[in-house]
């Protein structure tokens, strides 16, 4: 005679899970985690920063040291208003290329999650482009900080070979690049682990139900009403 | 000389309405991208994207006035 075995009552049935659907940027998968994002170093845009600076040098050195009465005596005044004038677009004009080269910088982001690496290429106005590489597409990765400058600044590059196809992935100028080498080793290892555990858990699940329909077949074999 | 004026004030209405058209693709950005900052993802650590924001729009109007002074009395 079968008696139902008593469950006790589930005392906990786990962690509230987490809806991070568009959480941290736009895209984001419902249980994908950030793991750590990053810009390019500051030296891609120090170019931008110095000529910001003489930009103001020279508008204060002008009004200070330039000779305008031997200008005005070649060119008259109407040339020399001209001539300003001419110097202000000029001037007006890098001052906004410089600020929109700095916007630039913080548009331009790469990041990491549990399931894929996406780097993020976004100007203000000309260019928005996105690569996502899944973690189990990365072969390979490897790190290269190469000479004077990326050893004293500590930035370098970030090579990620592909299983897909044989073309690496290049990402330039990464900050730290020792840190975000290893992030992208542990997520791909971390990912490998989860799938061989999940694999394991489909094997166990899949044998119990076997051994159920084992146990079926005895007991209508020897006459007995099928276990519910 | 009334036209290099017109000229100056063209250059800068378009240089205002320039700025005021970057930032707002930039809070565009800002509301799609929502990264918990730290000292290693600004710029030098520290700056944040408000703050060259800022700079930009009160940089855009000092050098109106700056250039205008700068016409006025030395050319």
């Amino acid at each position: 005679m079968n008696t139902e075995s008593i469950h006790a009552p589930d005392m906990a049935t786990g962690p509230t899970e987490v809806d991070n659907t568009n959480r941290f940027f736009r895209g984001q998968m419902k249980t994908e985690e950030l793991l750590s994002f990053t810009r390019k170093h500051w030296v891609t845009i120090a170019p931008y920063l110095g000529g910001f600076m003489l930009f103001w040098v020279l508008y204060f050195l002008y009004l200070v040291t330039f000779p305008k009465n031997v200008v005005i005596s070649f060119i008259g005044t109407e040339g020399y208003a001209t001539a300003l004038f001419f110097a202000v677009t000029a001037f007006t004009y890098c001052l906004h290329r410089c600020f929109i080269h700095i916007f630039n910088y913080y548009l331009r982001t790469m990041i990491v999650t549990n399931y894929r690496v996406v780097t993020v290429d976004k100007t203000i106005f000309l260019h928005d482009s996105r690569d996502a590489i899944d973690v189990p597409e990365i072969q390979d990765i490897r790190m290269k900080q190469e000479g004077l400058l990326p050893t004293v600044f500590n930035y370098g590059e970030l090579i990620i070979l592909l299983s897909s196809t044989g073309e690496p992935k290049r990402v330039r100028y990464i900050p730290n690049p020792d840190y975000h080498f290893r992030k992208i080793n542990k997520t791909k290892r971390e990912y490998i682990i989860g799938r061989q555990v999940a694999k394991q858990a489909t094997q166990e699940r899949s044998i119990g139900g076997l051994d159920d329909v084992k146990t079926q077949i005895s007991r209508e074999s020897i006459g007995l009403m099928p276990k519910e | 000389m009334p036209l290099l004026w017109t000229f100056f004030a063209i250059l800068h209405l378009f240089s205002i309405l320039f700025g005021l058209a970057a930032l707002y693709r930039l809070y565009t950005y800002i509301k799609r991208y929502r990264f918990n900052e730290s000292k290693y993802t600004l710029l030098f650590g520290f700056v944040h994207l408000h703050w060259i924001a800022a700079a930009y729009f009160i940089t855009i109007l000092l050098w109106v006035v700056f250039s205008y002074l700068l016409i006025t009395y030395t050319g």
